[in-house]
């Protein structure tokens, strides 16, 4: 276990339980993450610490806008890898989120979710 | 005896003075008639000296008894030729003839000319000859001759000028007389209906023209003498011309003094013309029925409009409602056709496996419709704006750095392109809405990469960028080398629903591309060239760019 590669740690924050559900089963199916699941951005702020490798963010959220909470979460931790889930958005929201200092941005219904996984990867990378 | 003699005597010269009396009476009678007279009369001998003259004489040729009587008779013609001529005359007739009726110019004696009309008539006395003759002033009457020829010869002029100017006239012309006879006309009126002069003059209407229509021009003209002008529209059949010809008559009465003298008219041709107004009737109400089918269409529009605002604002709302399950329903069949493809080997396996596929196509149709309602619902309000497009060009290229990065290295006018790079390296001012354009940029650059992934080898990719100006225009090209589009895409490659890619970006089709650049007045093409794509987006310049 000890030369195996280093499990990236993911915090999700969605609304929709469903939605987490869903991609906390396929990543740990995946292998190498670990999950926390958030279904309101204030816990995840409360929650996320410089541990976590990245974070994916639903950019509308009834609680809290996401690109608030994004700005929240830059402030509160700079280095962490934010990906904003984007299920209905307009293009200025993802310019706003990338120069908000998220990494990268997925559109829902995700086309796979292998792809959501390739985009976890490509983050940890850059 | 004596007495008796003497009586007698007495008695003779009583009658001697009675027959004296009326002698003198008869020569006073004759004195007063031959001197009471506007005649003058002159006694010429045989060598054509005057030899008497009577008072009348005087006054007309100015000279007194005693000049008159020893004057040439010579001296009174203007010249020596037209006296000459009267000698000759004078010379030609016999004894006891007279002559007369001739007219002379005549000569007074303060060198005045007047015409005068002469009679002459010879006689003998005491064996000798003479002649008498009678002058009588006609000045007046041959100056009134002359006036009255002066002024027909002027007439005469002005009818042949008149005659000239209808010659010249292009439009048919005639005259009538008061009782209806052609009594002139000109050569276009003669080719008009085909016949000569000589067929129209002192004709009437009805000798030249067929019944019908002579018929309605006799009784139009019947009512000329009450009326001062006429015009009617006559539409006929040309003698000798085979069209249909439409034309306008204009009469005008003559009247001499207060009488009525005739008519002239004037044909004038309005074939064309009226040919020109019911085309321009047809125009007309070509036109007003087009604009009310254009208003109706505007309204349709706005109605059309009205109801896309409405719909647009539900389906960003059901598009909403309807992703976040759609988003776990997809996520979770992925899961669980993995899980089927765990399971050994079986035809339930193989049946299940055929059937997710049906069902993963329809989700994924779902998915594209929805993202299409989607990006279509968001028409942006967005208001335009001086935007350096090369400054979009940059941000789109930064936004999709992280991806492409992966994929190739972009060419950007020839230079490898560089997130550090400014923004305002270049300036090209257009009149835009800044945000979608920036959309255009992404879609057409996440296509690109789409398709450049195929490509196995990352040194073999290749993605170009290149501004340039060209008649006030703006053009940005951007091409691959991923292999073009395929001919039966490429005719509808900006209709809806024509995308086949499944875009791990944003995913939003080039139909949204294409409706934006119009939008922004500018337009998109995609064509193939070398072993590539090449999508060419022109934007007209502002005027200070």
């Amino acid at each position: 276990m000890s030369t195996a590669k280093k499990v990236i740690k993911v915090a999700i924050v969605d609304d929709e339980q469903d939605i987490l559900d869903m991609i906390d089963k396929y990543l740990k199916r995946s292998g190498g993450f670990d999950v926390t699941l958030f279904n309101n951005p204030q816990t995840a702020l409360s929650r996320i610490d410089k541990s976590y490798d990245v974070v994916l963010l639903d950019i509308m959220m009834p609680q809290m806008n996401g690109l608030d909470a994004l700005k929240a979460l830059k402030e509160k931790q700079s280095a962490v890898k934010v990906i904003m889930m984007t299920a209905y958005s307009t293009l200025d929201k993802v310019l706003q989120s990338h120069r908000e200092g998220a990494t990268h941005y997925i559109m829902k219904p995700f086309s796979s979710l292998k792809i959501l996984e390739d985009k976890i990867y490509e983050v940890i990378k850059s | 005896m004596k007495e008796t003699s003497s009586e007698k005597l007495l008695q003779k010269l009583a009658l001697l003075e009675a027959e004296n009396k009326a002698l003198k009476h008869v020569v006073n009678k004759a004195n007063v008639y031959i001197n009471s007279t506007d005649t003058s009369y002159v006694i010429v001998d045989s060598s054509q000296d005057n030899v008497d003259v009577n008072e009348t004489f005087f006054s007309l040729f100015g000279y007194t008894k005693e000049e008159a009587v020893t004057l040439h008779f010579s001296k009174l013609f203007t010249t020596p030729q037209l006296y000459h001529s009267w000698w000759k005359t004078h010379h030609n007739f016999h004894h006891n003839d007279s002559v007369g009726n001739f007219e002379y110019r005549f000569l007074t004696k303060d060198r005045r000319i007047f015409w005068a009309e002469v009679f002459g008539k010879r006689f003998e006395e005491n064996g000798e000859e003479f002649s008498v003759w009678s002058i009588r002033d006609i000045s007046l009457r041959v100056h009134a001759r002359n006036t009255i020829k002066n002024l027909n010869q002027k007439l005469q002029k002005q009818f042949e000028e008149i005659q000239d100017i209808l010659e010249i006239i292009p439009m048919p012309i005639y005259i009538k007389d008061k009782k209806f006879r052609y009594i002139g006309c000109n050569g276009a009126f003669c080719n008009f209906f085909g016949l000569t002069k000589s067929m129209i003059l002192g004709k009437k209407v009805y000798d030249i023209f067929p019944e019908a229509l002579a018929s309605i021009n006799q009784q139009k003209d019947e009512d000329m003498p009450f009326v001062p002008y006429q015009t009617y529209k006559v539409n006929l059949k040309v003698l000798f011309q085979k069209e249909n010809v439409t034309f306008e008559l204009h009469k005008k009465r003559i009247l001499r003094d207060n009488e009525f003298e005739g008519i002239v008219g004037v044909l004038i041709d309005v074939t064309e013309k009226e040919k020109q107004e019911k085309y321009l009737q047809k125009r007309i109400e070509e036109e007003v029925d087009k604009n009310l089918k254009i208003i109706s269409a505007h309204q349709e529009e706005m109605i059309r409009n009205t109801k896309f605002t409405s719909i647009g604002k539900m389906a960003a709302g059901i598009t909403h409602e309807i992703n976040t399950p759609l988003t776990y329903v997809k996520g979770n069949f992925e899961m669980l056709v993995e899980d089927i493809g765990t399971l050994p080997s079986s035809d339930l396996r193989t049946t299940m496996l055929n059937d997710a596929q049906v069902i993963q196509d329809g989700l994924d149709r779902i998915a594209n419709i929805i993202e299409t309602m989607r990006e279509v619902s968001q028409k942006s309000s967005e208001q335009t704006e001086k935007i350096n497009i090369y400054e979009t060009l940059i941000s789109a290229l930064i936004l999709s750095y992280n991806r492409s990065k992966q994929v190739v290295k972009i060419s950007l006018n020839g230079v490898i392109f560089d997130p550090s790079v400014s923004k305002n390296a270049l300036t090209f001012w257009c009149n835009v809405q800044k945000q979608r354009i920036e959309q255009v940029w992404i879609i057409i650059l996440n296509n690109a990469l789409d398709e450049l992934v195929k490509i196995e080898s990352f040194e073999k990719r290749s993605l170009l960028i290149e501004t340039t100006i060209k008649r006030k225009q703006l053009i940005v090209r951007i091409s691959d080398n991923a292999g073009g589009i395929a001919h039966d895409i490429l005719p509808r490659i900006f209709e809806p629903f024509e995308s086949t890619k499944m875009s791990s970006g944003i995913g939003i089709g080039l139909n949204i591309a294409h409706s934006i650049i119009e939008q922004n007045d500018g337009t998109i093409i995609a064509y193939n060239s070398g072993d590539g794509a090449v999508f060419e987006v022109s934007l007209p310049l502002l005027a200070q760019s």
